[in-house]
Order: structure tokens, then sequence, then C-alpha cells
């Protein structure tokens, strides 16, 4: 079966600057599509293409199969309805008749008496009906404004942003509703800007930036921190909690690596400081660290450079010899108050064969004391900085460069 | 804030038609020689006879100077209220666009030219009016498209330039100058039947935009959330510029440019009835008639046998109104 | 020899020649005016009368170079014999035929002060009203302005006379003065008797407009035996509602030639078919020359006006 929408490598320009590139997607009927991006990266102009106030400059953009220069906007009402996100009404019109204005498009005496209170109750607003709509608040005019498109009883929902001016419960009612109406038959292509909202609500996401689809997919495989950094330009971390995935982000401070730290740890020791070096600008390398084990799963979810053995096996050749490498390549390695044993002791020899070549150590005291296997008096003997505790560690390893650079 | 008609449209629609039926009935008996309502009954039935002064005063001077008030008023009105949602502007009148100041300048070619046959000044004017509709027109096209900001513009610089024109004619022709400015001051002194079949064309123009009401009322929203909404905007908006530029063509060439009333009835209106056309655009058609018929009136009793044009009483008793208007707040 | 003497004869004799036929032209321009030689220049002292805005002008002799500012004082000016100190005047006279060739300085309503002042006139004949601010304008250049401005026939009698006093033609403004008083003696004989008849005179058609009291028009109509219905609206020239003059129903409508209408037209107009002027067949129009203008022909537009107003009084001579 055709796809409802597709669009074939299609260029859009503003006078000279050109907004979309190469753009090419298809919307099945009954999916629903979200659109993430930066701002900028031309989501409305896509919408406005897919909805036939604009044409494209180069490619084409089908609706149902026909391009879009093909139907009469009454006709194109009927298939796609917009919800925008900006709105102007300096004229005093009654609710009631804001929202029966969508009904225009399906001829004359389609709207029946009581359809624009019953969409308007729907949405949970129908006490609004009566009210002035200039008298209304932002959310509310925003939720008036989607009535009136549900009015036009498009197959296709086209919505801009529709939640940008809505509280949360509104937030999350409005997307409940759209996935309600989506079960029921109705496709929806939806910009927005949470990226959370973005994972759970939509079949697929269309990821543009700088007018070009950076991704497009089932949204995780789309929203990965690698993609979103690479498009929005921060450090994104997902996070795993009751069954769903999180997003949550971080701005990247400082454009100047401030320098690549190797962090030996595991059983949960490394967490903490591994984001607080992250947070702070340092590339972070871990090692070596068992699957499974819960630092190994936060550096992964920091999307960092690890040496990973299998699970529930002591420290093998090729990971030592990773460990080494990334110790090698780094300007500091620290080590936290892991507990050592036979399984993960050759990491304090990696360690201390680091520091034998020249990279300074630090170590958290508290490795003494879980000492299972009896290697850190090593670390005592040879030129290791010691710090009592998490915090001092962080502080002196935060401190570091400040002192360097002062 | 009152609003007469909340619900429906013929409450205030009836009330409009009742306010303009007794305007005329008063327009139609007051002046230098005042009727009865009796006196009035009887000379509508006896319908015009020669051989009495009173029935051709009534007839052949005051009835026609009465209808095509009425029908100017109603018009410019109309007129007003199309460009006003077009341009989504509220201090727009009719004269915006230009026409005015064509009409002008055809009709004072005419009276330059000494043709002071009847017909001539008001077809040089709707001549000059339309032409004037033309070249606006024809400036605000951009890529199949009306831009209605570059309209606005063009219909501003076109009427400098006509009246530029219009003041050279004037000082050239000075002994026509007074009657060059009379007719720009706008007046129905001496309007008769001939002027009424000239304004009669207004009627058609007036009653097509009730066929748009839908499509108007949801341009309020904007040209894109129109064309989002199924409004094929441009064809619309073509056909609104016409009408609103042909019926203040034709209305200024009757009567000369008669302010205010375009730009305040409109306004007036939305007050009483709201914004939604089904209603504005007949009671501002209605209210518009009324108000014109009784400026005419005053400007032909209050200082009789001298009269004050038409114009001045317009703008004397609309621009207080307006103020007060825009003092009670944004209820436009 | 000869040649020589031939040369020196027709020399001689083409001078003579032009000469004579010098002081025939000469002679010819002042022969149709018999008061040339013996007013030339009547007074020797100064000169002041007062103008008909009231102020006093003062020539210290009679002026050799005028200037005209309305088609009115040209005629004027060649009425009393004046016509050769005429230097310029505006591009409306038309009256009579040597003025047409007059430099022009611009029209009535916006005549140019800078070329009246090229002229170097030593009188300027100004109308009043809009021309009120150039006298000023004028009278700072060092230039002597007389404003003529009558409001009634007798008005323009008077100002006829101080004109051709400041103009040194005191002769030839009587002689146009008697004519005018003559005139006006003639009519007040044939209908002063009569029964005023009820007047209309339309100076302009669209808006309808009339010459109201004061104006020296409505007094030539009274003159005339007529009652100006005008008056009732005012001074000056007022508008006229249509309706009004229907209800007054004047016995006689006169348009002046400058509003455009022709009898067949005004009868033609809406309500005018009841009025009893055109019943009776009293529409009349009437050259606005004679009676729009402060001159001369005032007398001519005087008796026309008695013939239209009280036609059995002429039918009678």
């Amino acid at each position: 079966m055709a796809p409802l929408v597709s669009l074939r490598d299609v260029d859009f320009a503003y006078e000279e600057r050109l907004v979309l590139r190469r753009v090419s997607f298809e919307l099945e009927a009954g999916e629903s599509i979200g659109i993430v991006g930066p701002n900028g990266s031309g989501k409305s102009t896509l919408v406005d293409l897919v909805d036939g106030i604009l044409r494209p400059r180069a490619g084409e953009v089908l609706v149902n199969g026909l391009p879009t220069g093909k139907y009469r906007r009454r006709d194109m009402a009927r298939e796609v309805a917009l919800v925008p996100q900006h709105f102007d009404l300096d004229f005093d019109l009654a609710v009631r008749e804001v929202v029966e204005m969508g009904a225009y498009c399906r001829g004359k005496g389609a709207a029946a008496c009581d359809d624009a209170e019953r969409t308007l109750a729907r949405l949970g607003v129908a006490d609004l009906v009566n009210r002035r709509f200039s008298e209304l608040s932002g959310g509310e005019k925003q939720l008036v404004v989607l009535a009136q498109a549900l009015m036009q009883r498009a197959p296709l929902l086209l919505l801009d942003e529709p939640a940008s001016a809505l509280d949360v419960s509104h937030q999350l009612r409005l997307f409940d509703l759209l996935q309600e109406l989506n079960c029921g038959g109705l496709s929806v292509l939806c910009i927005l800007h949470d990226l959370n909202l973005a994972l759970h609500y939509f079949d697929k996401l269309l990821v543009l930036s700088d007018g070009g689809v950076a991704a497009f997919g089932p949204p995780d495989d789309v929203l990965r921190p690698e993609i979103l950094e690479a498009v929005y330009g921060v450090r994104a971390y997902m996070h795993r909690h009751a069954g769903r995935t999180y997003l949550t982000f971080s701005p990247r401070l400082r454009s100047k690596r401030r320098g690549r730290i190797h962090v030996v740890c595991g059983g949960g020791t490394g967490a903490g400081l591994m984001r607080e070096l992250v947070d702070a600008g340092y590339e972070v390398s871990a090692g070596a660290l068992n699957a499974l084990d819960t630092d190994e799963e936060t550096g992964r979810e920091l999307g960092l450079q690890m040496a990973v053995e299998a699970p529930f096996s002591p420290v093998g050749d090729e990971a030592h010899a990773e460990n080494l490498e990334l110790m090698r390549a780094a300007d500091l390695v620290v080590v936290t108050a892991v507990p050592v044993s036979h399984g993960n002791a050759r990491n304090i020899g990696a360690a201390l064969e680091a520091l034998g070549e020249g990279t300074p150590v630090w170590a958290d005291e508290g490795v003494r004391a879980n000492d299972f296997a009896g290697v850190t008096d090593g670390l005592a003997d040879a030129d290791v900085r010691f710090f009592d505790g998490e915090a001092d560690l962080v502080a002196a390893v935060l401190g570091r460069d400040t002192a360097a650079t002062s | 804030m009152t609003r007469i008609a909340r619900t429906g449209t013929w409450p205030g629609v009836l009330l409009a038609a009742g306010v303009l039926a007794a305007c005329l009935v008063l327009a139609l008996a007051l002046g230098p020689v005042s009727l009865s309502i009796g006196r009035l009954w009887e000379l509508v039935t006896a319908g015009p006879v020669q051989g009495d002064l009173e029935n051709a005063i009534f007839w052949q001077i005051r009835m026609p100077r009465v209808l095509v008030a009425s029908l100017v008023g109603a018009a410019l009105a109309v007129a007003g209220v199309v460009l006003q949602d077009l341009f989504l502007n509220p201090l727009t009148d009719p004269y915006v666009t230009g026409v005015s100041s064509g009409a002008a300048l055809g009709a004072t070619i005419g009276i330059v030219l000494h043709l002071s046959n009847l017909p001539w000044t008001t077809v040089l004017a709707i001549v000059g009016g339309l032409g004037t509709l033309v070249l606006v027109w024809m400036a605000a096209r951009r890529r199949g498209r009306i831009d209605i900001f570059v309209l606005l513009l063009a219909g501003v610089t076109i009427s400098y330039l006509a009246s530029a024109v219009v003041t050279v004619l004037m000082i050239r022709a000075s002994q026509d100058m007074y009657a060059i400015v009379y007719w720009l001051m706008g007046s129905f002194s001496g309007r008769g039947w001939p002027d009424v079949e000239i304004a009669l064309f207004a009627i058609p123009f007036m009653i097509v935009p009730l066929f748009f009401t839908r499509e108007m009322d949801i341009l309020l929203q904007g040209e894109k959330r129109a064309l989002e909404l199924g409004v094929e905007v441009e064809r619309t908006k073509r056909l609104l510029l016409v009408t609103a530029g042909v019926l203040t063509a034709l209305a200024v060439s009757v009567s000369g440019i008669i302010g205010f009333v375009g730009l305040v009835v409109p306004h007036i209106v939305r007050l009483l009835v709201g914004p939604g056309h089904r209603s504005l655009l007949p009671v501002s058609l209605l209210v518009g008639a009324s108000m014109m018929v009784v400026a005419d009136l005053l400007s032909r009793t209050v200082i009789s046998p001298n009269e004050i044009p038409v114009g001045v009483v317009t703008t004397f008793v609309g621009a207080p109104l307006f103020v007060y208007l825009l003092r009670r707040g944004r209820g436009v | 020899m000869s040649r020589t003497r031939t040369g020196r004869l027709t020399a001689a004799l083409l001078l003579t020649a032009v000469l004579a036929l010098g002081a025939v032209a000469l002679s010819a321009c002042g022969s149709g005016d018999d008061t040339a030689s013996p007013s030339a220049s009547p007074s020797s002292g100064p000169i002041t009368v007062t103008d008909d805005s009231g102020a006093e002008v003062t020539l210290e002799q009679a002026a050799t170079r005028i200037v005209s500012m309305a088609p009115a004082n040209t005629e004027i000016a060649y009425a009393i014999g004046a016509g050769d100190k005429m230097v310029a005047g505006t591009s409306y006279d038309d009256y009579p035929e040597e003025a047409t060739s007059l430099p022009k300085i611009g029209d009535f309503a916006n005549p140019s002060v800078e070329k009246i002042a090229s002229y170097q006139p030593d009188l300027v004949l100004a109308a009043g009203g809009i021309q009120d601010k150039l006298r000023r304008r004028l009278e700072e250049l060092g230039v002597k302005v007389y404003v003529v401005d009558p409001t009634a026939y007798d008005g323009a009698i008077a100002t006829i006379e101080n004109v051709g006093k400041l103009a040194g033609a005191d002769a030839g403004a009587a002689k146009v003065t008697d004519e005018m008083t003559a005139a006006q003696m003639e009519v007040q004989a044939s209908v002063g008797d009569l029964e005023k008849a009820t007047t209309f005179l339309e100076i302009y058609n669209k808006p309808l407009m009339t010459a109201g009291s004061g104006t020296f028009i409505d007094d030539m109509i009274m003159i005339a035996g007529g009652e100006n219905i005008g008056a009732e609206a005012g001074s000056g020239f007022p508008n006229f509602s249509t309706e009004v003059l229907v209800q007054k129903d004047p016995t006689v409508y006169i348009a002046d030639s400058g509003s455009m209408s022709e009898p067949g037209d005004i009868e033609k107009r809406a309500g005018f078919s009841e009025l009893t002027a055109v019943k009776d067949g009293r529409v009349y129009v009437i050259d606005d020359n004679l009676i729009a203008r402060p001159g001369p022909r005032l007398a001519e537009g005087l008796k026309k006006l008695a013939e239209m107003i009280h036609p059995e009084a002429s039918a009678d001579q």
C-alpha cells in the first residue's frame, strides 16, 4: 500500500538560503512519527511542505500518492490537518466559533451543533466552549486550536510543538490523547522538543539536523548518545528505569579538552567519580571491568572507552593489555576504593606499570582497606598519591587542573 | 462590553434594518419643507406627479438624494469591513487602496474640462477609480500572490501621486478650484435619479461578500492558517479586493470623498454584534446607510439654505466617536 | 558725386517718412481718445484715494506703469484710456482685444509677485479676497497697490473714478462713470415702480452657488427690479440648497455663463420642472463677464438683468 506521506529528495530554500536538503522519508497510514532536531533544522518547513503550504524547490512531496501541488486547498484540508505552534487571533471570537472553523473544509453544514463541544471535551476542556478566545491562557488556546484541527477529521494530523505552552499534566494528557487517536487509525506527524516524550510516544522518529535527515527509525535506534551529541552538541546519557529508557543531558562545558583520565574501579565505586569527571569535561576511560558490573554499566551509559572482561571472570590477557593501552593514553590514572581480589588484582599491577612509565597515579586510601589480594602495598611503596575518600579525590582531580593552569 | 446579538444573526440585522427605516423616514420628512408622516405617506403612494411643488421636492430632490446617501453609506461600510479584515488592520478605511484618489483625479479632469453634464464627471471618476485598482493590483502581485502589505504601500503611493496631479489641475484651472474642492469634500447636493442609477450598481457588490462570510471569518486568523484550514486564500483575496475597490469607486464617483464612515462603522458594529461576518456584514451595511442618511440630513438642514459638505459632518461626528471607541479599550 | 547726393537725399526722405509714420501712428493711438491732450497729466501734486479695502493709496504723481492683477481691472484701465500705461496683466485678461497681448504675470489665484515687481510698476490694481496677502508682499517691495473690490454698483463707479485719478485719466474715467450712472438711472426709471420679481442667480451649478448679500451682483439685481433670494443664504457666494430653491420658487432664474448651464439643461434638472420660472419660460443665461467683473461693462450687465427680470418694461419701449 502506498505510504500516506512520501518525501523524495526534497530541497527547500527561502530566497537563497537552503533550509532542507535531500530530505526523504515516508509515513505509512496509521503510523505516528515524531520530528526532532535543533532549532533552525527545518522542522516547521518540513511540516509546511507536507501540508502543501510550501512547494519544494527540488524533489517531490506526495500525499496519498499525489503531489501536494495538485491538491485544492479544501481537499488538502480534508487529508491533512495542521496544528500550528503560533496562532494569531486579534479579533474577539468565541471558542465555539473558532473550533467550528475547522469544519469548513468538510463543506457547508458540516459542523453539528455539539461537534465543537465534543471535540473540546475529548481534550478535557469542554468548559471553554463559550469563552472568548482572546481571554484564554496560552495553553488553553493551544488546546482550542488542536480542537479546531481535529474538526477537520483528516486522516493525518500534523503538529508543530503542540505542547510547548502546556503544563506537565496537560502535556502528558495531550500525548496520551494523540496515542489514543493513533490507535484509532489517525496518522500523526509531530514536531516536538522533549526527547523523552519523543522516545515514548512515537513509532518512529525523524531526526533533522541542519536541513538534512540525521536519522530515521524507531526511537531507540535513533536517539543514541552519539547521534544526539552530533546533532545537538550536548552530552546525552541513557538511563534505564522500570523498563523504560530515559535521557538526560549535560552541556559540554568547555570546548577545550581538559585531559584524559583513566579510572580503575568496579562494584559501583567509580560511578560517581566517572560522572563528575565527564561533567567536568574530561575524557574518561575505565578498566578493567567485568561486564554486568555496575561501573561497567555506568561507563556504557556515559559512552566511555573501557577495557571489559567477561562477567565473573578474572581479568584476562586481552583485557589487561587493553587496560594498559588506555592507561598509557591517559594523563592521569585514578584508583577508587574498589575491593581488590584475585580477579582484578592485575589492574593494580597495570597501574603500577603505567606509573613506572611516567603516568601519575592517584588512589583512594580505601583501596588498601579492601585489599584481598595483598597487592596494594605496592601502591604505597611507589610514588602514588593517596586521598582520603572520593570527595577528596575528586576535589584534587578538579583542583589539579586549576592548580596547573593558575 | 455590551453585545446585542450573540446568538444568530437575525436579531441584529432586524434591529439595524429598523434603525435604517427610521432614519429614512426622518430624512424624507425633514428639510426646508417639513412633511408630516401622513403627508409623507400620501406622497409615497401618489408617486411622482406634475403640478405639485411639494411632490416635486419630495420625488425629484429628496428621494433620490436620500437613496444615494444610503447606497453610498452602505457601500463604504461594506468596503470598510472587507478591507479591515483583509488587511487585518483596524485602522483601514476604504480609501487606503488609492481607489478614491484615482476617482478624484477622474472627476477633477471632468470638472476641468467642463464636462459638467452629469454622467461625464461620474463616469470619469469610476474610470479613474477602477484604473487605480488595476495599477495597485499589478504592483502588488508577487509570484502569483497578492502581497497585502505591498498593496497598501502601492495604494498610498498612488494616492499621493493622484492628489498631486489634482492639485496641479486645481492651480492651473483656478476658476474651477472651488468646484473641485467642493467635490473632493464630498456631498449629496444636487444628486438625482441618474446618480441613483449609478449607485444601484453597488448593490450586487455589497451582496457578494455575504457569500464569503465563513472564509472571511477564517481569514481573521491570518492567511497561512486559512490555507491550512482549506480556504483558497488567493482567490478569496482577489474577489474581496475587487469588490471593495468597485464599491469604493462607485461611492466616490457619485458623492466625492466622504470620510470616516468606512472606518468607524465596522468598529461600531463589531462592538455591537461581534466580529463574525454573518452578522457584521449585513449590519454594517445597514448602519452605514443609516449613518450617511442622517449625516446628509444634518448637512442640508443645520444651516439651511446653505449646506455643509457631508464629509465635514461625518468627520465632525465620526472623529470624536472614534476616539471614544479607542479609549474604551481594545474592544475592536 | 551724384551717388552720394542721391544717397543722402534718399536717407533724408526715408527718415522723414519714418518720422511722419511714427507721428501718425502715435496720434492714431490717441485718436480714439479725445481726452488725450487736455488731461495728459492733470495734477502735478500727490494723489491720495481710499481703495475698496479701506486703505489709503498715495501716488506722488499719476501712474505711468500699471500692472493689473484681475481681468476686471484690466478692463477698467483700458476703458478709462490708461491702456497705454498698462505694462502687464493676468492670463485671463480677454477684454478688450489689446489686453490679450499684454505680458502676463500669472493667473488670478496665483500671480507671481516677482514677476509683478520685475515690471517696475508704479501702480498695481489688485482684486480683493485671496490677493490680500500678495498686497502686503508687494508693498514691502515698494510697489503701490490699489484694491478694486466694490460691494455695490455705486461702489464700482466710485472705484473707477479713483483709478482714473491715480492713472491720470480723470476725464476718461468720468466718461465711463457717466455711462454707468446713466444706465442705472435708465433702468431705475423703467423698472423702479414695478413689483420686485423674485430672482435666483446661479453662479455655479455643481454645487449650486449663488450671489449673496453684500455683492455688487446682489445690488444690481435689486436695481434691476429683482429680489435676490440668494441673499438670505449669507454674504459672498454661498452654496444653496436645491430644495429651498424649489420651495422659494423664484419668478426668474438666471444662470451666468460661467456655470456652463443652458436653459434646456436647467429645465431638466431634478425638481426644476415644477418651478414657475421653468413653466413660464423665464430661464436665462447671462454672460458672466457682464456681471461678475466689477468694471465698466457692469452697465451693460445691469441693462441685461433688467431685461431679463422685467421683460415687460423693455417690451414697452
